[in-house]
């Protein structure tokens, strides 16, 4: 698929991704917050997220609170858990001309990434972006996904 | 027993069940739903004394009506209760806070978010999650058989839902929370 001038292939209908979550207050009791799937406004960058990473379970390997390197930017933040959900499920939203595509995007650190790409009429959408569709996306994939929380002894949840 | 308490802002009238005591109050729920108890502290604003009633309604069958005002007083609280909890603690989201570069609450959105909560009904927003948005705005998400959020911003809201094979949305349009709290029981009312 064509994403921003390059070619990067779809990831596989059956394999499943997992979206990191690094703020407690993301879950509410076994439900997750749409805002763990949507696009940051602003990276460090300056610029607007242009999608979403994730990384292919299978290539990953077992995901533990020790797997995943994580220096804590924000006091309390911590590698709370993550939201897995099948590729398929992922590419078969459509709703106000609004899609999503998983795509291979291996990096030097994490040869399992992956990245969500959304498409919203004609266009790729960025950090920032409010329309319907892109709403219903993000409450869809937050609700179809499976969530596995880890417990933190040390540290409370908040909120 | 366990005592949950919570306080509300703007206090509830109770002059029904504690007449002339009803300018300031704050409840505690104690004990478990089936067991409902209540401590009320009233505070007289005109005379700045506290007075404390102690109910234990569940424990009344010679008056029924006063056990099904006093469950509803408990799910009020719980539920309203809880969501300020909430809303005061995503306040203080500070930019980052999601590890991919979300930005910090707004202001603006608390406040709004705050003002729909008051207005709203504890029925309707039963039904809902508040969620901090990325942009610093804030989100209340459907459970159950619906999907979408009510976008709350810093000077407008908008919504998205689908229930069943239904979807309702409206572009974001200027925040008034009187009209917020209208939709959210309309929308509330579809599932």
């Amino acid at each position: 698929m064509d994403f921003r001038g390059k070619d990067r292939p779809l990831v596989n209908n059956e394999e499943r991704v997992a979206r990191f979550v690094f703020e407690p207050s993301m879950f509410d009791d076994d439900i997750l917050a749409p805002s763990a799937f949507e696009l940051a406004p602003k990276l460090s960058s300056g610029k607007p997220e242009t999608y979403l990473s994730v990384s292919r379970m299978n290539l990953f390997g077992e995901i533990t609170p020790e797997s995943y390197r994580y220096k804590p930017r924000v006091e309390g933040d911590r590698f709370c858990g993550y939201a897995h959900i099948a590729t398929g499920t992922v590419h078969s939203f459509i709703q106000y001309d609004t899609r999503a595509f998983v795509l291979e995007w291996p990096t030097k650190d994490n040869p399992a990434h992956a990245g969500i790409a959304i498409l919203t009429d004609s266009d790729f959408a960025i950090g920032g972006c409010h329309t319907p569709g892109y709403i219903l996306l993000t409450a869809h994939l937050a609700r179809q996904s499976s969530l596995v929380r880890f417990p933190s002894p040390s540290l409370p949840d908040r909120p | 027993m366990g005592c949950l308490k919570y306080s509300l802002e703007p206090p509830v009238r109770i002059d029904p069940d504690i007449p002339g005591r009803s300018r300031s109050c704050s409840l505690a729920v104690t004990g478990p739903d089936a067991q409902i108890g209540f401590t009320i502290t009233l505070r007289d604003t005109d005379k700045s004394e506290n007075y404390e009633i102690c109910y234990l309604p569940a424990s009344d069958e010679k008056n029924p009506e006063k056990i099904i005002l006093y469950k509803e007083l408990a799910r009020y609280i719980r539920i309203k209760g809880t969501l300020r909890k909430r809303l005061a603690a995503l306040a203080g989201l500070r930019d980052d806070w999601d590890h991919y570069g979300a930005v910090a609450m707004e202001s603006a959105s608390v406040r709004n978010m705050r003002d729909l909560l008051d207005l709203a009904s504890a029925e309707s927003l039963e039904k809902w999650s508040l969620f901090a948005s990325t942009n610093g705005t804030l989100m209340l998400t459907a459970k159950g058989n619906a999907v979408g959020s009510i976008s709350i911003g810093n000077d407008a809201f908008s919504y998205a839902i689908m229930v069943g094979q239904e979807v309702l949305s409206h572009d974001p349009k200027p925040f008034n929370a009187k009209e917020a709290a209208g939709l959210l029981k309309e929308l509330s009312a579809r599932f």
